[in-house]
């Protein structure tokens, strides 16, 4: 049993029905950093909300050297497609969120779609984003507005961002 | 298929309003109830174990920039006080792979190492302190790194001889640095090492064991026969930076500062250039026999029933025996042998498995040194959040000690005389 598959083919389906009425919520950015309290059901939410484009979520952690890596290739890449959907969820503790926000002013993210975990109890919300995911980061998940959907572990090399951001 | 069902309800009825308050609410969302503003073991971060003589078990474990000790004269069922190690609160590394160690040697001298993080990401200095009165007083920690960078020099692991011979190792970027100094490309850190033959008084120079060591998962560190260190970690091979394989190495010593060879542990060509943050396990047995255990996910994402632990030993040179399966969140392994007589050697394999609501500690055990196993048996569990578990043992017993939000620390007896028993 594949049961990423369960919502992701859930919110593919849901995705048309409820497109019209979510209209509102889902680019509520703000100017400032704020991290959203990322918690059960909260990346069906991110997914659902951000269906009409191409999508790319990344998930990092600031003691993870590859994601400050990665954090900064994706910095480029927002300052050169601005309008593309990212979503950056941190899966550090709620007590490190002035560091968090430092990182991500650095590099400029600060503006987007940014997430924080909710508390302490990991392996639920892991496993809440994907059953299979054992907490290696950065890893990240591509929805295609057309195609299939990526899993991607590890980070990503520049052409491999690209081509994600530019699809064709 | 409930969950299917049940998102298609949630995601329908309470769409609109469930975006909002996702977005305000990050202080109430908190699941760990109680504040904690008392330095005590209920909330304490990464406790670790290791029992001294007389049969104390001693803990050390990290709130509010200190470590702590305490110890416990009735195998973990009362504490003393917990007395503070270092006066000067200072950043401690204690999540998950991180956390203060803490050993003893014959005499009651205790050994205490921990990971300051500094205030770039990902940097930190390796912290040592020790105590020469039992337990009464703790030294002025002081940094075992002789770089001073404000760079990586992080995921400390100790070990410490009856006789007082302390040899401590961690994840070192310096040679990183200097590569990157002059613009040319090291992958990953190194592992060192340094060791005292003074009680922990002055430790020996650095010296690096190997280069291009993966940099964020526990190093693992036991003793062998003769007194010295064995060490386990994760490590990166082949030389494409894109390509990297994060497989494990195993060295050991020929005198405290001779490394032999490097050997390769593991070999199940996990390629990921990222952070596993699953780092190994390993332990000696009473006749030089190193057992290890590890992570690594190898599975197929698209399919059930892969193993993604693995365990092996020196006496069929570490042929992995597969075990925890990718679709049950097998993670954190742990062994542990004890010495029943030369021809008993019980090995003790721990390890954690999440179904979506409740974690279990799982154990197996081997009692001819890991050449055939007993069936897993559930050994505690717990619907909150929860540390990695650990295995302390004493000349008698080997003991699980498993640190929950929910239920506190607990320490149990894992002796093969409650195997059968019901599981708690």
């Amino acid at each position: 049993m594949n049961r990423l598959s369960y919502w992701l083919i859930s919110a593919l389906l849901l995705a048309t029905n409820i497109a019209q009425a979510s209209s509102s919520d889902s680019s509520a950015v703000s100017s400032g950093i704020s991290l959203q309290t990322f918690d059960i059901g909260s990346f069906e939410q991110i997914v659902t909300d951000k269906n009409k484009q191409d999508h790319l979520v990344i998930l990092w952690s600031f003691d993870c050297p590859p994601c400050i890596t990665e954090l900064e290739k994706i910095s480029k890449l927002h300052q050169q497609f601005p309008a593309y959907q990212l979503t950056l969820i941190n899966t550090d503790a709620v007590d490190e969120q002035v560091r968090v926000k430092k990182i991500l002013q650095q590099f400029n993210l600060a503006g987007i779609d940014n997430w924080g975990f909710a508390n302490s109890d990991e392996e639920k919300l892991r496993y809440d984003i994907d059953p299979r995911w054992y907490g290696d980061l950065p890893r990240s998940y591509f929805f295609p507005l057309k195609g299939k959907i990526k899993r991607l572990r590890g980070a990503l090399t520049s052409t491999e961002l690209l081509a994600l951001f530019q699809p064709n | 298929m409930i969950r299917f069902v049940s998102f298609l309800l949630i995601a329908l009825l309470s769409f609109s309003s469930n975006a909002m308050q996702h977005g305000s609410s990050a202080a109430g969302k908190g699941k760990n109830g109680t504040t904690c503003t008392i330095a005590s073991l209920k909330c304490a971060k990464a406790p670790s174990a290791s029992f001294g003589p007389k049969g104390k078990l001693w803990l050390a474990w990290v709130f509010g920039g200190h470590v702590y000790v305490q110890h416990s004269v009735d195998y973990g069922t009362t504490f003393s006080q917990p007395l503070s190690v270092n006066r000067v609160p200072e950043k401690i590394a204690a999540r998950a792979e991180n956390r203060a160690k803490i050993q003893l040697d014959n005499t009651g001298n205790i050994y205490i190492s921990w990971t300051q993080s500094l205030n770039k990401p990902y940097t930190g200095n390796i912290r040592f302190s020790r105590s020469v009165d039992g337990g009464e007083t703790f030294s002025q920690p002081i940094t075992v790194n002789d770089d001073r960078q404000e760079i990586s020099h992080r995921f400390d692991s100790i070990v410490v001889s009856d006789d007082g011979k302390v040899f401590i190792s961690w994840l070192d970027k310096r040679d990183q640095q200097a590569a990157k100094d002059k613009q040319q490309e090291y992958i990953g850190g190194a592992l060192y090492y340094s060791y005292s033959d003074d009680q922990g008084k002055s430790f020996s120079k650095n010296m690096n064991l190997s280069d291009n060591s993966c940099v964020c998962c526990r190093i693992a560190m036991a003793l062998d026969n003769n007194n010295l260190p064995v060490i386990a970690w994760r490590d990166i091979y082949g030389n494409d930076a894109k390509n990297q394989i994060r497989d494990h190495s195993l060295i050991t010593f020929s005198s405290a500062l001779k490394p032999a060879k490097k050997i390769r542990l593991s070999n199940e060509q996990w390629k990921i250039n990222g952070c596993p943050h699953h780092g190994p396990a390993l332990d000696v047995d009473g006749n030089n026999i190193v057992h290890s255990t590890w992570f690594n996910d190898v599975s197929n994402e698209e399919q059930d029933g892969d193993h993604v632990l693995f365990y092996g030993n020196s006496s069929n040179a570490y042929k992995a025996m597969g075990f925890g399966q990718a679709d049950k969140q097998s993670a954190h392994p742990y062994v542990l042998s004890i010495d029943h007589s030369a021809l008993n050697q019980t090995v003790f394999l721990v390890w954690k498995e999440f179904d979506g609501k409740k974690t279990d500690i799982l154990m197996k055990t081997s009692k001819d040194a890991g050449l055939s196993w007993s069936q897993n048996k559930v050994v505690s569990t717990t619907a909150g959040s929860s540390d990695h578990p650990l295995l302390v043992k004493n000349s008698k017993a080997v003991y699980l000690s498993w640190h929950t939000q929910d239920e506190g620390y607990g320490f149990s007896a894992l002796s093969p005389t409650v195997l059968s028993a019901d599981a708690k």
